[in-house]
């Protein structure tokens, strides 16, 4: 009993060891994927940074535009790619389409703006 | 766990007791007397017992032990059940929403108050066969009254409430992710729905259709593949990139003062003959590089009548919008009936500017209607004898009174000898030619809210030069439009005018030519409008239009998309024919003034 209250009182020293040992494999591993960058460490930071930053950017401008009262983004996605925001998706209205691209604009700043909404119309056109 | 080390110590010290005592004891037993045995036996019974309890003791904890552990395994089965039914909840809460998602639609309802405007107008008299004709017209001179004149328009055409169903449709749409590859499978299904009337065939007493209201199918409706690099293609019956280029540009859509009462509107009427959903079409959308972007389209002709009189193979309705028993003929497809098709657009959107330019081409369109149907066997025999100059004479045109005749001679005379009935040149072959149309437009997004829309247009009609005289389709037209939103984007204001400029041919000389005024066919539409949003998705509206026709030109108001049109056509019909048609007389020069107010539903 003895023995096994010790061996367990070694369990999370155990743990502890073999956590502190996958997590420095861990850095290592990560140290020897960034290895290669070290020759040009600037363009890696700025990948990262840039991914960080696509995600909130889009992030933000769906917020925006779903918190908007009179904006509405049903059928709507935002993506964000190298600082260009990509709207796309259907409006029925080609009001809604100029309204969710103002707010894009608005909020993404002086990054560009892509529309790829497709305004659909319901009409039945015979004579 | 803690009463057995109690009971197990008790044990031990009790042994290690008897142990102490009992060595000592047995030596004094052997020299002492019995009681000492007695005491012995006691205490060996009481081990006895006590071990009988310890054992019992052990057992009932190994029992409690093995409670707990079912208890504890039922407990973590009971939790992995319920984690296992949360993410299945989970998993179809999520399949649930994306379903959901896929529904598309616009229920858009509206009380719309109009007049034809045209109450007042009498006909030319059949007599008056305009400039050139034996009996000029003396058109302008008072009273205008029968019998000098001819009947005023049948039926009720000033002011007429109605309620009207605008551009509501339903549909769902999803992609599939095709596996190992970049490429979706991309479907939708659509239709136009009436939500103020049942469904049904669009038959009434100008025309006859074969296409059911309602249906999937009767909106955008396809299957197609995207490749985000590479673009987007698809396959159904969809609109054409001609129209959907400047869909942005027509703040009115679906409203009385739709852009399309004029652009894209070859001839007049309710049709618009450059802006129609087409069947068995391929559009191609391109990605968008720096801005710029492309689609293009063709359309499958799979017509097997070489004048293209006949619905298309796997068809209801002939090409063009152009409904069987159009033009106040037999049910061909001769009022814009036409084979292949193709149209493409190029685009440039940066910050608030957008730019577009378009082409569209229908082949071989039949307009052999738009002659009054003379180079039909049945009409132009109808229509009797040619005179002299190729024309009907009055007095075996009258006989008739099927037809009007009186356009006819009016036509004939303005192009004399151009058109004779029977001539060889005069022949469904030389009415069935190429349409095509052109446009740019521009539009400017400020931040602060307005929105300038501008479109200039060309449509073009290849006919002859000797058959120009019928050519209603080929002219130019503008389209001008100002847009503003305040309140946060919950109220827009707009304003608009279109313009359709004059044509060679007369599109008022079917059924109610004015030969005085030969080539004034030109109209202008203007329009008005307030929204006002109510919350996302519920919209309440209130709009205006005014076409203001020339003598001799006749569109309308609510083209393209409000669920009824307000035209030029006054009610006659087969049972109260007034002899200048066969169907619905069609008053060029009439002026419609028209009110609508509705709510607007979008999910």
């Amino acid at each position: 009993m003895t023995a096994w209250h010790d061996l367990s009182g070694l369990l999370p020293a155990l743990a502890l060891g073999v956590a502190a040992l996958l997590a420095s494999s861990d850095m290592l591993a990560q140290a020897s994927s960034a290895a290669p960058a070290l020759s040009e460490p600037r363009s890696e930071v700025v990948v990262t940074a840039t991914r960080e930053s696509d995600a909130r950017l889009a992030a933000k401008v769906q917020q925006a535009l779903e918190g908007d009262p009179y904006i509405y983004t049903g059928h709507i996605s935002v993506s964000a790619e190298g600082g260009v925001v990509r709207v796309e998706g259907m409006v029925e209205d080609p009001y809604d389409m100029l309204q969710i691209l103002r707010m894009a604009r608005r909020i993404a700043g002086k990054r560009r703006v892509i529309n790829e909404i497709e305004v659909t119309t319901g009409s039945v056109d015979h004579d | 766990m803690c009463g057995s080390r109690v009971l197990r110590s008790l044990v031990a010290l009790l042994a290690a007791i008897l142990v102490m005592f009992s060595y000592p004891a047995a030596s004094v037993a052997q020299s002492t007397d019995q009681s000492m045995q007695d005491r012995m036996r006691d205490l060996q019974q009481q081990i006895d017992q006590l071990n009988q309890q310890l054992k019992q003791m052990q057992q009932d904890q190994a029992k409690t032990q093995q409670q707990v552990q079912a208890t504890q395994q039922q407990a973590s089965t009971a939790a992995q059940q319920v984690s296992a039914t949360q993410k299945k909840v989970e998993t179809a809460d999520k399949a649930f929403n994306d379903l959901l998602k896929g529904f598309f639609g616009t229920l858009d309802m509206s009380i719309d108050e109009t007049t034809k405007g045209m109450s007042d107008m009498l006909a030319f008299p059949y007599s008056c066969t305009g400039p050139g004709g034996t009996l000029p017209c003396t058109a302008g001179t008072t009273p205008k009254m029968t019998p000098n004149w001819g009947p005023s328009p049948y039926g009720r055409v000033g002011w007429m409430s109605m309620m009207s169903s605008n551009g509501s449709n339903v549909g769902y749409r999803g992609t599939h992710k095709i596996d190992g590859t970049t490429v979706d499978f991309l479907y939708q299904v659509s239709t136009a729905i009436n939500i103020a009337a049942a469904p049904g065939l669009q038959d009434t007493w100008t025309k006859q259709s074969n296409t059911v209201m309602g249906a999937v199918g009767l909106g955008d409706t396809y299957v197609g593949f995207r490749e985000k690099r590479l673009g987007t293609l698809k396959f159904g019956t969809m609109y054409m990139p001609y129209k959907t280029s400047t869909d942005r540009l027509n703040p009115f859509s679906g409203g009385l003062g739709d852009y399309s009462v004029i652009m894209g509107n070859t001839g007049g009427d309710n049709r618009i003959e450059f802006g129609t959903r087409a069947d068995h079409v391929v559009v191609y959308d391109s990605p968008t590089w720096a801005g710029v972007s492309f689609d293009a389209a063709y359309q499958f002709g799979q017509n097997p009548d070489p004048y293209n009189n006949i619905v298309s193979l796997g068809g209801t309705d002939c090409y063009g919008g152009n409904l069987p028993g159009s033009g106040n003929l037999p049910l061909n497809c001769d009022d814009g009936g036409y084979n292949y098709g193709y149209s493409f657009d190029l685009k440039f959107e940066m910050s608030g500017l957008y730019l577009t330019a378009a082409y569209e081409l229908h082949s071989g369109v039949n307009r052999s209607s738009d002659g009054v149907g003379s180079n039909s066997p049945i009409y132009g025999s109808l229509l009797g004898a040619p005179g002299a100059n190729g024309c009907a004479t009055p007095a075996n045109a009258l006989s008739l009174k099927i037809l009007d005749w009186t356009d006819y001679n009016a036509i004939c005379a303005e192009f004399p000898g151009a058109a004779a009935v029977g001539t060889p040149e005069y022949n469904a072959a030389y009415d069935t030619v190429n349409e095509y149309a052109f446009k740019v437009g521009v539009q400017y997004t400020f931040d602060f809210g307005l929105t300038i829309d501008y479109i200039y247009e060309n449509l073009h009609r290849d006919l002859p030069y000797f058959m120009e005289f019928q050519n209603e389709r080929q002219r130019n037209g503008d389209w001008l439009a100002l847009e503003y939103n305040f309140n946060g984007g919950r109220d827009r204001v707009a304003a608009g005018w279109a313009h359709a400029g004059a044509t060679p041919g007369d599109p008022g000389g079917q059924h109610n030519f004015n030969p005085n005024g030969v080539g004034d066919n030109e109209a202008n539409m203007y329009t008005v409008g307030w929204w006002h949003k109510l919350d996302k998705q519920l919209s309440w509206y209130l709009q205006a239009a005014d076409t203001s026709n020339d003598t001799n030109a006749h569109y309308d108001i609510g083209a393209g998309g409000h669920g009824i049109k307000t035209d030029c056509h006054d009610a006659t019909h087969p049972q109260f024919i007034d002899y200048s048609s066969a169907g619905p007389t069609t008053w060029g020069g009439c002026h419609e003034l028209g009110v609508s107010t509705g709510v607007n539903f979008k999910f």
